[in-house]
């Protein structure tokens, strides 16, 4: 039997009080002289002696009260076999799995499934387990199950994927199941723990505690040393040429191969010689994209531990530009340079094709799938109508204002009244723009527009069918979104030759002509380059429906869910290709290349975590944090109901005493 | 003495033990005794006491000549002895015991202090009717032997044997009895002072050969009015003054049950001595002793 608090044990000098009183007490009685106990002998010698001993069982019943009060004190435990203790406390195991992308590595998987099997094996009975497979989603593989036999079941077939674990978000994720849970807490990370899945901030990795509960944690860490790795890390198209970039994170002088397959077609291989850690570019002139996407793979050899990093996919657009009519007085003027530059460094789809708006025949207009015009005050009346025509019909307008609306009340198209004529509805004092409606698709990086220098602009007095997108201080509308039949123009209040305003040259125009672009033209927003564990989101990408496949070929959405908004995990390495209503575009998806970073997390790094988490609790969380090879039993509540039970006789036989010496 | 002085008015108060007490000399105490009892005698109507004429008889060589009755012979020329009642040759011998159990006494006068009051009264009331007188101190061993003697000198020497008895020891009586067996063969009178606390049974034993003999036995049973009627009020413990041995007692018992076994044992012992045709007299330490002496002449006179 141990002690928690032996100091305690002091109190056991108190016994001397009763031993002192009853010594008084026997010594006390009056001795009297009696000139012969013959006549008392056959009754009261007996009785004495009878007396006596309920006196000695009363002396030691109050001793014993004593001694089992400072022994409750003391904290009495025995320490069994810990196998043999029932648990008093039940504890929850957290078995959180780490399947991300590195845990390919070597043999770091199956090294997790033993420690798995291992932490379920030492389950004490009575705790509860929950398996967690934690990668790019935090997935439950059983909740609170006590049966070990079903948690090695859930344990086979069990693979690692492509995802990145983020230990941070993992640790917010696991906070949020600790405080649903009302047990003691015990959470088991088996993981590589890479260093760069470690949060920026070391207080993100410790979950926050009520108080509540215990919680302990214990890493089981399945990487062994540093394993040098290397991996393709992008594949860019410049032109004609494809640029591959390798990285490395290894040591020595090795020489890698590297082969690019486009469309399923092994197109050429290069080798070179690394040295070290770094990062190496090859490059692969002279490519032939067929038309719209392209698969692209670039593998690189020779394979090492970490061989799912390898191979790297990318979707090449090969589509071609399509042109967008500038209708402008001046071909020449600074507006239109602004505008081709801004389209062509937007690496959008399109390309601006600036034409006179003397010299055009309005019949070519519905040849585009939107339309810019430099100064909508310059617009006829002949071509005014055709424009309308054309919004009518579907089409779209980007309209800007300049020195030609200085003679209109009203301007073409639109029919806005503009607030006063001539350089009296130009407002001179510096204004600042003050309200952005960002959840305007044009306006994404609405924010940037808050920069925005405006010297001059045009008040104007939009109709019921035109939304202002951004306001001045003043609150006139500096860009308006005008609505005609299915057809749709944004309408600038300024000039876009860099007098008026600072907007083409500030770096938020080229977005903006990228997202107006996109906008006008009813375009998608579907990004061809994804990271393993994101999640496409279709009707968000543009479309109102549409399936996918994954790069097994299984389709993910059932008929019944392609009409409906959903996540779509984007899991596996490979192409998806997404098809939606008369289109078919393809996505590239890619590990995550912090996950084939190969540093992990220092032992001390990982000691301070567990000392974050388990020091909380100071000695009480050390008995969770580690099963023990014995347990200590606590015993006081029953030497607390002895005690009670003592007290009881005590009293009684006190009692029958005090009505003895009363004499009655 | 000055306490003396002050109840001398007052004879029965004269034979109070707690008076006696405070005299000194036993024969003293004797002396006063016997005069205070006698004097209350002639005021009673029942009991007489005086050296009665009995008989003349002629006078005999080897008689005193003390006796001769001058008067008679001036009368009738012829020599007589004057005979009186008392003086009928016979002898008493007084066995006291000193026990340690006699040591007790709550009264002020312990019992063998009354007892060796009630033992100088007795000889020296023997003496004044001539009879011889002897003791026998005793207590688990005979202490101390004094023959029986008419003579006055010799009653000085058994008074003094008396007043220098202490309580000590156990009680044996088969001891005295047998000492008294081997040294008295002529009839006369035995009175035993003690407590008896003894088995009635052994005391019978002992008393026995005595009452075969043709002794005369009266027993004066001493006891404490503590030891007859205690009053406790507190669980005592209570130490054999004998053994040493300590039991505890409740006032329930003693107060109650006690008093009921005394009762039974004096009986007992009262019962044994009718069946031996002896005499038992149970006297409580804190009355007067001419109960006593009372009883003494009533049982001389019947055994004459």
């Amino acid at each position: 039997m141990n002690l928690l608090a032996p100091l305690f044990l002091l109190g056991l000098g108190a016994v001397a009080l009763p031993l002192w009183l009853h010594r008084l007490t026997v010594q006390s009685p009056e001795r009297e002289a009696f000139s012969s106990s013959m006549l008392l002998e056959a009754s009261e010698q007996r009785i004495h002696l009878r007396r006596k001993l309920r006196y000695l069982l009363l002396l030691a019943l109050r001793v014993s009260l004593l001694i089992l009060l400072a022994l409750a004190f003391a904290g009495p435990v025995i320490r069994f076999p810990a196998r043999m203790v029932e648990n008093t406390s039940t504890v929850l195991h957290l078995v959180v799995i780490d399947n991300s992308f590195s845990m390919q590595a070597g043999d770091r998987f199956s090294k997790a499934m033993s420690e798995a099997r291992s932490v379920i094996e030492e389950m004490q009975p009575g705790d509860g387990c929950s398996l967690i497979l934690a990668g790019a989603a935090t997935t439950f593989l059983a909740d609170n199950e006590s049966d070990p036999a079903v948690l090695v079941a859930a344990l086979a077939a069990l693979e690692p994927g492509d995802g990145r674990l983020d230990l941070g978000a993992l640790m917010a994720t696991l906070d949020g199941i600790v405080s649903e849970t009302r047990d003691d807490i015990l959470l088991h990370l088996i993981s590589d723990f890479q260093a760069s899945g470690v949060p920026a901030r070391f207080s993100e990795l410790v979950p926050e505690q009520d108080g509540e509960r215990r919680v302990g944690l214990r890493l089981h860490p399945v990487a062994s040393g540093l394993e040098g790795n290397r991996f393709v890390s992008q594949v860019r198209r410049d032109q004609g040429e494809l640029e591959v970039s390798v990285r490395s994170r290894a040591d020595g002088p090795v020489e890698v191969h590297l082969s690019i397959t486009i469309n399923g077609e092994n197109r050429q291989e290069l080798s070179k010689t690394q040295e070290g850690e770094g990062e190496i570019l090859f490059r692969f002139p002279d490519q032939a994209f067929a038309r719209g996407d392209n698969r692209v793979t670039a593998e690189l050899l020779p394979e090492d531990a970490w061989s799912g990093d390898n191979r790297y996919h990318a979707v090449i657009d090969n589509s071609d530009l399509k042109p967008v009519l500038l209708l402008t007085t001046d071909p020449s003027s600074r507006a239109v340079t602004y505008l081709e530059t801004a389209l062509a460094t937007g690496l959008t789809d399109y390309r601006a094709e600036p034409v006179r708006i003397a010299d055009l025949d309005p019949r070519i207009l519905q040849r585009y799938a939107w339309i810019m015009i430099e100064d909508l005050g310059a617009v006829n009346g002949t071509l005014a109508t055709a424009l309308i025509g054309y919004l009518e019909n579907g089409g779209a307008i980007l309209a800007a204002l300049g020195e030609h609306t200085l003679t209109r009340a009203v301007l073409p198209v639109g029919g806005q009244a503009v607030a006063a004529s001539g350089f009296n509805s130009m407002v001179t004092e510096g204004r600042m723009v003050a309200r952005i409606d960002t959840s305007h698709p044009v306006l994404k990086q609405g924010a940037s527009w808050r920069n925005v220098n405006i010297a001059n602009m045009f008040v104007i007095q939009g109709g019921a069918d035109d939304r202002g997108l951004v306001f001045m201080d003043n609150g006139d509308p500096l860009l308006l979104e005008h609505r005609r039949g299915s057809g749709r123009m944004l309408l600038f209040a300024s000039s876009l030759d860099n007098t008026w305003n600072d907007l083409p040259v500030h770096p938020v125009f080229v977005s903006f002509l990228s997202e107006a672009g996109i906008f006008l033209a009813e375009e998608d927003s579907l990004e061809r380059q994804r990271l393993a564990g994101s999640s496409l989101v279709l009707q968000q990408a543009g479309y109102a429906s549409g399936q996918v496949i994954d790069p097994e070929g299984h389709t993910i959405l059932t008929l019944a869910d392609t009409r409906l908004s959903q996540e779509i995990p984007l899991n596996r390495k490979g192409f998806y290709q997404v098809y939606t209503p008369g289109r078919e575009r393809l996505i590239a998806v890619n590990t995550d290349p912090r996950e084939s970073e190969p540093v992990i997390m220092s032992e001390a790094a990982m000691q301070a975590w567990q000392d974050a988490v388990t020091g909380r609790k100071a000695d009480d969380s050390a008995a969770i944090s580690a099963p023990a090879e014995t347990a200590d039993l606590p015993i006081w509540e029953w030497i607390l109901v002895l005690l009670v039970i003592i007290a009881l006789l005590e009293s009684l036989l006190g009692n029958a005493h005090l009505v003895y010496r009363a004499g009655s | 003495m000055s306490e003396f002085m002050r109840q001398e008015g007052n004879p029965a108060r004269l034979l109070d033990p707690q008076v006696l007490a405070g005299l000194t000399n036993l024969e003293l105490v004797a002396r006063t005794v016997v005069e205070g009892f006698i004097v209350g005698l002639h005021r009673s109507p029942i009991f007489g006491f005086s050296q009665e004429f009995a008989e003349y008889r002629p006078y005999a060589e080897g008689d005193d000549p003390r006796f001769i009755d001058w008067n008679v012979y001036a009368r009738t020329d012829r020599t007589y002895i004057k005979r009186f009642q008392g003086e009928t040759n016979s002898h008493l011998m007084i066995l006291l015991d000193t026990s340690a159990s006699m040591g007790f006494g709550t009264t002020g006068v312990s019992k063998l202090r009354y007892g060796q009051f009630l033992a100088a009264s007795l000889a020296f009331l023997a003496a004044r009717q001539h009879d011889a007188v002897g003791a026998i101190v005793f207590a688990d061993e005979v202490l101390d032997y004094r023959p029986p003697s008419g003579r006055h000198g010799k009653l000085q020497g058994l008074l003094h044997c008396i007043d220098r008895a202490t309580a000590a020891r156990g009680t044996n009586l088969s001891k005295p009895f047998s000492r008294f067996q081997e040294h008295i063969s002529r009839r006369g009178l035995v009175a035993v002072i003690s407590d008896f606390y003894c088995d009635p049974a052994e005391m019978l034993e002992r008393v026995r050969p005595l009452a075969f003999q043709g002794q005369d036995v009266i027993l004066f049973q001493l006891l404490d009015p503590a030891e007859l009627q205690p009053t406790l009020a507190y669980p005592t413990l209570l130490e054999d003054m004998e053994t040493g041995d300590a039991v505890e007692v409740s006032p329930r018992f003693m107060n109650s049950e006690y008093p009921e076994r005394v009762r039974l044992h004096i009986n007992g012992l009262r019962d044994a001595a009718k069946g031996l045709g002896a005499d038992h007299k149970l006297v409580n330490t804190s009355e007067p002793l001419d109960q006593a002496l009372r009883e003494y002449l009533i049982f001389r006179q019947r055994r004459r």
